[in-house]
């Protein structure tokens, strides 16, 4: 079996602190930082070398990258690391790429490697880390799996003993287990937990022989230098600073009444208080042709929030556009239309039935774009999910649209000379920048959108609304994927909107399951999920959480809108990976622990007495919601 | 059989690529290789970086012409003013320019970052094909036929019971005809040396300070156009401690704040991380630093012995470099300029001896008339008790006198090991409570594996509890990374993941009771603009 790898040279962010700023210029002294492999490709170089000892015969792993030159240097790295061979595609040409055109050019690159590796036989895997660390989009390897046509098993996490192995990866409701049965198919690796150590021996044999393979633009067909067309779809018109003021409130809470106040009040609120108006919605006639599109996921039977929040902003940009407003949905109930209804769309399109299995979201991408294409929508939004990502990305290769991971922020101004352009302004080397990007003319202008930055509102009147059931035809052979166990994506720690961590201070496993458990039960009243429950340094020592919960410099980082830390004495290694929280509430009964200094708010007492009371507090809540 | 290099430098530090680069120039052909721990060239070094520019013709003969940016840069870094205060715990007292010591002026030098230099250094290294491997941990010296052949790296991808995981990696061996060991200030490699080859034949053990340096961003529409030194005596030291601190402006919107205190202090409770906040907050450092913000912080101890603790600068196959060699000019707080001239003079021996075709002629006199030829002896030799009249006279006001005429001494004061001074004695001192150690840490971008075998161990738990009842455990405090916590049972709890990679604790642990070995490849402080 064949194994493309594909990675990409970044600048390592964890050298990003106050000193690599020009506080004149507003932009980041790019020089100084070092340049480093992606992380997370890292993380898929250890799991292909694991997967490839898996195979029979002759295995290989070929390292693909796009980027300038000087990434030779990082390129030769990684033959040191196991890789037997190292493709950089670099040409001036394709500087400033966005995700569509990188993932073009890379899925070129793809097929040409193959008919040298395979003899154009279907005998690859294409492997990539889920994200890079600069651009942080997770678009490019499920875009270049569309335009390979390939079914793709994103966040990978390990690999099982069976024969053929099977990857462990989390999907949209499950953690499920794909046997790879030899057929083609791009794998995201979002955890794995044995790193690469490059083997001097190696890697000084691969320096003095410079074993990179380097491709320009002719050499993929694109034509000679200077003669391509823009593949590009979108454009960064601007970046700056992100001022994020990260200074910690420090409010000490008295009662459980106060910390459940405190949860509900900053879940549900967002970010920056930006707030909708919800006057504008009727003011404006509407065109008739609800050419903002929208998205909204589903989780059982209700929409997740972050889709409520998208399609109230949604409402609010097609009536600035002049528009109306058109939700895609899939397996909706007659109640979540209601829902969709009240929430001021004008047109419904519920696709059924809904699709399962490894290809869904090919199937339900496909199907979205069969009738947009027709429709041609002006913006189309997604909820930066998991699922929705993946979604997003393949419907925008299909549409040939710009698309904007993450957005924290959406307006609609005049630029040049268009009218309503869609600014969508995203973070990015770690949150340490923020872009306003737009999509280049004539084309789809699509985004995802971060969940916890808009309101959900509901119009102040109802809109007539239409609804139209749209039969799912498109179908694709799939892979068997055994559900393990049922696992809400949430549980990927690092997306999570609302994190409860623990420390040292929780001493068992029986603690745990009589105090945390219930508690993060209870919360599901408030997020519709379960959040997950991550954990210190000591407490995966203990055995309390799974080392890949482990939250820290050294474990995860994460940037929930809530982190509640329990008996976290506040290490500053566990500090590290939390910096990003937009609110830090801890409960500890040590009034000196160093966390109390990086909360907003803060409990002092014993967390047996406290977290009781605020399990019936969060459950009374659900009662009078059922009520 | 693999690949046998020519010359192998371990340590990529300022001495260790003046090595290279210096070597390179001499010989063309041979093969060139430098192995560091840390994961970027600078990552791990740490310095007050006021730097004697005149050394860097050894290793860049046009450094003064050229017109490469980066010189343009240090040429343009030149000190423009510089002034010396006492402090009091409240106030200071400016010493007057007539009254201080040649050695204690700076006019002439440049103010640089230690790390922009060695990436800088780095840089020209791989033009010229020579190999630089950053991310590579050595465990310890090939040693066969009494000399040394090489190095061996570090086993990787062990859990922290010491197993093999998926991913282990034995430890591979790299064979060389001669190296230079330039791994600073109490490196595994350079104590592995002079311990097996009984290199410390002299008559002082070194004698070590710690330096605490942090960097602050001055607020916007406060930058310092200057550049200027202030270098400062007395507080936070106490009457009987060496030391003194500094603050240095580099004439852009940063200032490094720094002290260098000696190690051999008596008092169990000393924190040097405390000591810098204590510092900070005296009223005429804060006046200086407003209410600029710490962004960067780190910690080095400094071989400070002098002449008297030099150990022999190497032995059959292998040469010392740097502070690894003990060459830092104590009476100057400076010792850049002499882990340049060291490392250029060692990678001067190193391809002389290579470029000799005759067999087994490895000679450490050819180094130690390098070492002589570019002054580094005899710049040392003038202050060869420096460091020892500290210790016999009162105080440090009264040490300075004496100070001046030190080398008028004709022979050799004594002096003695950091540790032997322990006492049960509180310092006195009330600490801040901010900024703490948590912070420090997190500012010096200290990051480990965990999961690895732990790289700090108690030799034997026993003496730890002997300390306890004499000492009160002084490793709670001196430690600067916070590695060692007392745990709910009294005994001492270990923190590897902590550690600053300064080596204080092997140094000043009253029983040696502590065994410091390399952690795994690219772990470590990683020092930003320091």
């Amino acid at each position: 079996m064949n194994f493309i790898l594909l990675v990409k040279e970044v600048p390592d962010i964890s050298f990003i602190n106050e000193l690599s700023w020009d506080y004149k210029k507003g932009v980041l002294k790019r020089g100084k930082i070092p340049s480093c492999i992606n992380p997370s490709d890292l993380k898929a170089l250890g799991f292909a070398k694991e997967l490839s000892s898996r195979f029979p015969g002759k295995s290989a792993i070929t390292a693909l990258s796009m980027g300038p030159e000087s990434g030779r240097v990082s390129l030769s790295r990684l033959i040191g690391m196991g890789c037997s061979r190292s493709v950089l595609i670099s040409d001036p040409d394709f500087s400033g790429s966005d995700t569509y055109a990188t993932s073009y050019i890379l899925s070129e690159g793809i097929r040409k490697l193959r008919k040298d590796i395979s003899g154009g036989k279907p005998e690859y895997i294409i492997i990539s880390g889920v994200n890079s660390t600069d651009g942080d989009t997770e678009q490019v390897p499920p875009q270049v799996a569309q335009f390979l046509d390939l079914p793709l098993i994103p966040c990978a996490s390990g690999i099982t003993q069976d024969n053929p192995p099977g990857i462990l990866s989390l999907g949209s409701s499950a953690l499920n287990i794909t046997p790879l049965l030899g057929i083609p198919c791009m794998i995201t690796v979002s955890d794995y937990p044995y790193k690469v150590y490059p083997s001097f021996i190696k890697l000084r044999k691969s320096e003095k022989t410079d074993p990179v393979i380097i491709w320009n633009s002719d050499s993929l067909g694109f034509g000679k230098k200077g003669n391509r067309i823009n593949l590009s779809k979108t454009k960064v018109i601007r970046i700056y600073r992100n001022e994020n003021e990260t200074r910690r409130k420090q409010i000490e809470l008295s009662s459980a009444d106060e910390i459940k106040n405190i949860i509900n009040q900053e879940y549900r609120n967002e970010k920056k208080t930006v707030d909708l108006n919800m006057d504008c919605f009727l003011s404006e006639p509407s065109d008739g042709k609800n050419s903002v599109w929208v998205y909204a996921e589903k989780r059982d039977d209700s929409f997740l929030l972050s889709s409520r929040q998208l399609i109230s902003k949604s409402k609010v940009l097609a009536s600035e556009t002049g528009t109306g407003l058109t939700v895609v949905c899939c397996g909706a109930s007659e109640d979540m239309i209601e829902y969709l209804k009240s929430a001021g769309s004008d047109r419904v399109i519920n696709l059924y039935p809904e699709p399962s299995g490894l290809n869904r979201d090919r199937i339900l991408s496909k199907t979205i774009f069969e009738i947009a294409v027709k429709q041609m929508p002006e913006i189309f939004l997604f909820p930066s999910t998991p699922s929705g990502r993946i979604i997003a990305s393949r419907v925008a290769c299909l549409l040939k649209a710009g698309l904007t991971a993450d957005c924290t922020s959406l307006s609609v101004v005049k630029y040049k000379e268009r009218e309503k352009v869609l600014v969508q302004t995203r973070p990015a080397l770690g949150g340490n920048i923020m872009a306003d990007i737009i999509t280049r003319k004539g084309f789809l202008q699509m985004a995802t959108v971060r969940g916890g930055v808009f309101p959900e509102k509901l119009p102040l009147k109802p809109v007539k609304s239409s609804v139209d059931h749209y039969r799912i035809r498109c179908d694709y052979p799939d892979l068997p994927v055994i559900k393990d166990s049922l696992i809400p994506d949430e549980l990927f720690a690092e997306k999570s909107e609302l994190i409860i961590s623990i420390g040292g201070g929780i001493s068992s496993l029986k603690d745990l399951e009589k105090y945390i458990s219930p508690f993060a039960y209870s919360l599901k009243t408030l997020t519709g999920f379960i959040p997950p429950v991550a954990g210190s340094r000591k407490a995966v020592e203990k055995g309390l959480v799974g080392r890949t919960f482990q939250v820290g410099q050294t474990g995860k980082t994460v940037s929930p809108k809530i982190y509640i830390a329990i008996g976290i004495s506040g290490a500053v290694q566990h500090l590290e990976g939390i910096k990003g929280s937009d609110i830090i509430i801890s409960v500890n009964n040590d009034p000196g622990a160093p966390i109390i200094g990086s909360s907003d708010y803060y409990y002092t007492g014993d967390y047996k007495k406290i977290i009781p009371v605020l399990i019936t507090l969060f459950d009374k809540k659900r009662n009078e919601a059922y009520a | 059989m693999h690949e046998k290099i020519d010359l192998l430098i371990a340590g990529g530090g300022i001495a260790g690529l003046s090595a290279a680069l210096k070597a390179r120039q001499i010989n063309r052909e041979i093969s060139i290789v430098v192995i560091d721990k840390s994961e970027y060239p600078g990552g791990a070094n740490l310095s007050g970086a006021v730097f004697e520019t005149d050394c860097l013709s050894e290793i860049i003969p046009d450094w003064n012409t050229s017109s490469d940016p980066y010189l343009e840069k240090v040429r343009n870094s030149r000190i423009e003013k510089e002034s010396m205060y006492f402090l009091n715990s409240k106030r200071q007292i400016a010493i007057p320019s007539f009254l201080l010591p040649k050695n204690l002026k700076h006019k002439n030098d440049s103010l640089i970052s230690v790390s922009e230099l060695c990436s800088y250094l780095a840089e020209r290294c791989r033009l010229q094909e020579i190999g630089i491997y950053y991310g590579f941990s050595i465990d310890n010296l090939i040693i066969q036929n009494n000399a040394v052949k090489g190095v061996r790296l570090k086993e990787s991808g062990l859990s922290s019971k010491g197993e093999k995981m998926k991913n282990h990696l034995p430890g591979e061996d790299v064979f060389a005809g001669i190296t230079i060991i330039a791994d600073g200030s109490l490196g595994c490699l350079s104590r592995e040396l002079v311990s097996c080859f009984s290199l410390r034949k002299n008559i002082n053990p070194q004698v070590y300070s710690i330096g605490v340096k942090q960097v602050f961003r001055l607020e916007k529409g406060k930058e310092c156009k200057e550049k200027k030194i202030i270098n400062t005596l007395g507080y936070p030291c106490r009457i009987k401690q060496f030391g003194g601190g500094f603050v240095y402006f580099r004439g852009d919107d940063t200032v490094s704040v720094g002290l260098i205190t000696a190690l051999d202090w008596p008092y169990n409770d000393i924190q040097p991380q405390k000591e810098i906040a204590l510092y900070t907050s005296h009223p005429f450092i804060k006046k200086l630093t407003g209410s600029s913000r710490a962004v960067s912080s780190g910690a080095k101890t400094i071989p400070e012995g002098g002449y008297y603790s030099l150990p022999v600068p190497g032995a059959h196959g292998a040469l010392l470099a740097g502070d690894a060699g003990g060459f830092v000019n104590i009476s100057k707080f400076k010792g850049l300029h002499l882990a340049v001239k060291s490392g250029a003079a060692a990678g001067d021996a190193a391809a002389v001896i290579l470029g000799n075709k005759e067999q087994n002629n490895f000679d450490l006199e050819i180094y130690k008339n390098r070492l002589e030829k570019s002054g580094v002896y005899s710049e040392l030799k003038k202050a060869a008790n420096f460091r020892q009249v500290f210790n016999y006279s009162p105080g440090i006001i009264s040490g300075a006198p004496l100070s001046i005429i030190q080398h008028l001494i004709p022979f050799p004061l004594k002096i003695k090991p950091d540790n032997k001074g322990q006492k049960k004695k509180s310092c006195g001192k009330f600490y801040p409570e901010y900024p703490n150690r948590e912070l420090f840490v997190s500012l010096a971008g200290v990051r480990h594996r965990e999961d690895q075998p732990p790289h700090i161990e108690l030799i034997d738990k026993s003496s730890c509890e002997k300390c306890r009842e004499l000492y009160s455990s002084p490793c709670l405090y001196f430690c600067p990374g916070k590695v060692y916590q007392l745990e709910e049972n009294g005994k001492i709890g270990l923190s590897p993941s902590n550690c600053l990679h300064d080596y204080t604790c092997t140094v000043k642990c009253p029983f040696n009771n502590i065994r410091w070995t390399v952690p795994e490849g690219g772990d470590g402080p990683r020092y930003f603009e320091m």
